[in-house]
């Protein structure tokens, strides 16, 4: 009956969120896109995004402790205010980041249920076959957790997950190549918005302090600490597309897109050790109460994230403060 | 011997306990500095995220009206104005004098706010600290996003709203009352609509202390209560019905002066069309009307969690309430915002009627709590455990955010989008776009 009420709750919780992607849709949508699909097969796959995102989060609510729900919930909300408002630009709309992070949502509800975890290979290929960038953005969260769960199970399960990680790898690598991802660098636009960046990371402390809090914790509580490091660095692939392509809300976005994710996932699949540190955090939070309320408030103002300027609050604090 | 123990054990034990008051009070004053800080700092990045560095032609024409032309209406904010421009060795009147002049008046208003917002988390029992913050930023987010956007950076509504809260603060401190009948009368001064817009808030607190104080004190305050309504009322048929009689005199004087103070060397038409020259706009704003009337109800859907929040409050304070007399008062605080409402039959600027009956019942809750109303802080602690159950409850805020800032005709750019879309495939009921 708990189990009951507590799903009914996270529904309805997913319920608002579509709200939420809804009004953001409302508020952000271009009147035009560059896609190649066409304005209203963008908006189709938009939409088949925002279900694809809301799903995964109902499984990662499913799967969790209840006691982990209230804390999952603000990371999906956390996530959310950039997921649901970045790709409604008139570059991005349609275009094949969507349609990799619907890709990518498969492959963690795969991995999350443990059934025909195989289709994280198929469907890895098909992402890297869309944009060869895949692999610098999002590329890195599917094997991240498949090493994850190779050092965190035993025998032939184990090598199931290496086998998994492996083909994985291998397949990216030569999607990468037959996609002609050799050339991907032969126009290098290098990084430029160095201020704005600097701006918002420095805006963003509080954020990063607490998931550096985090991953420090859970490397400190591993019996190998090996796979805590991909845990904790496998957010900075992205570094060589913010360099070299100057993608800096892109990367921004990659980063925050891979902490959410794989910190639920790793709450979904009940890691005890990822369990203490969100209690911890949830505990810290929950004493500075009501201060611990902007927490998901605070982020809706850097919204939405763009390649440009950043962000608009960003590029008006630059042009104000430091011109 | 005993007598003499006696006192000095009480002594002791009053020291002691006043001691541990001033440790308590510290503390209290510590984690309210401290929320303050982060509310200043939030506010900063609002400021960032909605601020347009720009003052809009309306309201730099009104910088151009001046009693110099005659006791007119709205013509306190431009007299201050231009006083200000004659007494600093810096000429105002052109658009940089008119942007420093507001962003100034605007500092001033950020300044009163976080002034009453103190007033209130010091004076409010230490257990509903929480739910004044979740309150405080609830308004906040609204009214300084609202006030440095482009449409509304400069609106005498900051000077009205302030006014208000000068007033609130000198009832919940109960001194220098009397000064509520040239607070009302200023107010009406800067815009006459305040008697329907923020007017409410000094005229119902002053209706909630005569029911809460005893029989001594009830008489000044209903001399208070009918002194500030019938200067305010005076006012407000001066400025409405005999301030424009000799508009023509002095109409190019004013439009050469608006035009000097925006940005584009235009002026707003039909505000001097209709404060100076005394013509009736009703005609030509029946497009806004209907689309006001297609896009209202569906904001107050999308709003539905917090009107119900609202409602739940409001209603549970005349529900806990144990007297008549009790009740009575609830009663009217619950409605005092119905003042606004012939300007949602007569008028269209919507998005400025939703911020003035926001800021009524914000005022009201965070006035009563200051005061410790128990009835209130009771239903307010209830209610606030009852939310943080909801599972909408991270999104309380988030959600909001997208619905700022609001404008002036049009509630905000969401639903000036939804209209807009409805207008163009469906409904075609209005021209402009």
């Amino acid at each position: 009956m708990r189990l009951k009420a507590q799903r009914k709750e996270d529904n309805k919780f997913l319920v608002w969120l579509g709200m939420f992607a809804l009004v953001s849709f409302i508020l952000y949508a271009p009147r035009e896109t560059r896609s190649i699909l066409g304005y209203e097969a963008a908006i189709v796959v938009y939409v088949v995004y925002i279900l694809a995102l809301l799903l995964l989060y109902r499984s990662i609510l499913a799967k969790a402790r209840a006691t982990m729900n209230k804390a999952l919930r603000y990371l999906m909300g956390f996530l959310s205010v950039f997921a649901f408002s970045f790709f409604l630009t008139v570059e991005k709309f349609g275009g094949a980041d969507i349609c990799q992070i619907i890709l990518l949502c498969g492959c963690l509800s795969v991995l999350l249920y443990e059934k025909r975890e195989w289709l994280v290979v198929p469907l890895t290929a098909a992402a890297v076959g869309m944009g060869v960038g895949y692999i610098f953005l999002y590329g890195s969260i599917v094997p991240v957790l498949l090493l994850y769960k190779y050092f965190a199970r035993t025998g032939a399960r184990q090598r199931k997950y290496l086998s998994l990680f492996v083909l994985t790898i291998a397949v990216s690598a030569f999607m990468f190549i037959f996609c002609g991802g050799f050339n991907y660098f032969a126009e290098i636009t290098l990084f430029c918005n160095f201020r704005r960046l600097g701006v918002f990371v420095l805006c963003f402390i509080p954020y990063l302090m607490m998931a550096f809090s985090f991953f420090r914790g859970l490397i400190r509580g591993l019996s190998k600490k090996a796979y805590g490091w991909f845990l904790g660095l496998g957010g900075i692939t992205s570094v060589p597309l913010l360099a070299l392509k100057n993608q800096g809300g892109s990367c921004i976005f990659a980063v925050f897109l891979f902490y959410a994710l794989v910190i639920g996932m790793l709450l979904a699949m009940g890691d005890l050790d990822a369990i203490r540190q969100m209690e911890r955090l949830k505990a810290i939070l929950q004493r500075e109460e009501p201060i611990g309320a902007f927490v998901l408030v605070y982020p809706v103002l850097f919204m939405p994230l763009n390649d440009a300027s950043i962000c608009r609050t960003v590029d008006y604090m630059v042009n104000l403060i430091l011109p | 011997m005993t007598k003499w123990l006696t006192l000095l054990a009480t002594m002791f034990g009053w020291m002691i306990g006043k001691e541990e008051r001033r440790v308590l009070e510290d503390a209290k004053k510590k984690k309210i500095n401290r929320i303050l800080l982060a509310l200043l700092v939030f506010s900063g990045f609002i400021f960032f995220r909605f601020y347009d560095a720009m003052v809009d032609l309306y309201n730099t024409t009104l910088l151009a009206f001046s009693y110099k032309y005659g006791f007119i209406s709205r013509g306190l904010v431009g007299t201050i104005f231009q006083i200000v421009d004659k007494v600093i060795p810096v000429d105002l009147m052109n658009y940089d004098g008119a942007m420093i002049f507001t962003q100034v008046t605007t500092a001033i208003f950020v300044m009163i706010l976080f002034t009453f917002f103190r007033q209130c988390l010091m004076c409010a029992d230490e257990k509903m600290i929480s739910f004044q913050t979740y309150l405080i930023l609830f308004f906040m987010m609204i009214a300084i996003s609202m006030f440095v956007s482009r449409r509304n950076m400069g609106r005498v509504d900051i000077y009205m709203i302030a006014l208000s809260l000068i007033g609130t603060m000198l009832i919940m401190k109960k001194r220098f009352e009397f000064l509520l009948i040239p607070i009302s009368a200023l107010a009406v001064m800067f815009h006459q609509g305040y008697v329907f817009m923020f007017f409410n808030i000094l005229l119902i607190l002053l209706i909630y202390r005569f029911f809460t104080v005893g029989k001594k004190e009830k008489k000044k305050y209903a001399i208070i209560f009918v002194l500030c309504f019938c200067v305010g009322s005076a006012l407000f048929l001066w400025f409405e019905f005999f301030s424009r009689m000799n508009g023509e005199q002095f109409v190019e004087e004013i439009i050469s002066n608006a035009k000097l103070l925006s940005y584009n060397g235009e002026y707003h038409d039909t505000l001097i069309d209709h404060e100076i020259l005394g013509i009736d706009l009703g005609g030509t704003e029946w497009d806004f009307h209907k689309e006001n009337f297609v896009e209202y109800p569906l904001f107050l859907l999308f709003m539905s969690p917090y009107i119900w929040i609202g409602v739940c409050l409001f209603g549970g304070f005349i529900k806990e309430a144990k007297t008549r007399t009790d009740k009575c008062k609830y009663i009217f605080v619950a409605i005092g915002a119905l003042t606004i409402v012939p300007n949602y039959i007569l008028k269209i600027d919507y998005a400025r009627w939703t911020m003035s009956i926001v800021t009524y019942y914000v005022v009201m809750l965070l006035s009563m709590l200051a005061m410790q109303d128990e009835v209130v802080e009771s239903v307010c602690s209830s209610m606030l455990l009852e939310i943080k159950k909801k599972a909408w409850m991270p999104l309380l805020f988030t959600y909001l955010t997208l619905f700022l800032p609001f404008y002036d005709v049009f509630v905000d750019q969401v639903m000036h989008n939804i209209g807009h879309f409805l207008n163009v495939n469906w409904l075609h009921l209005w021209e402009h776009y």
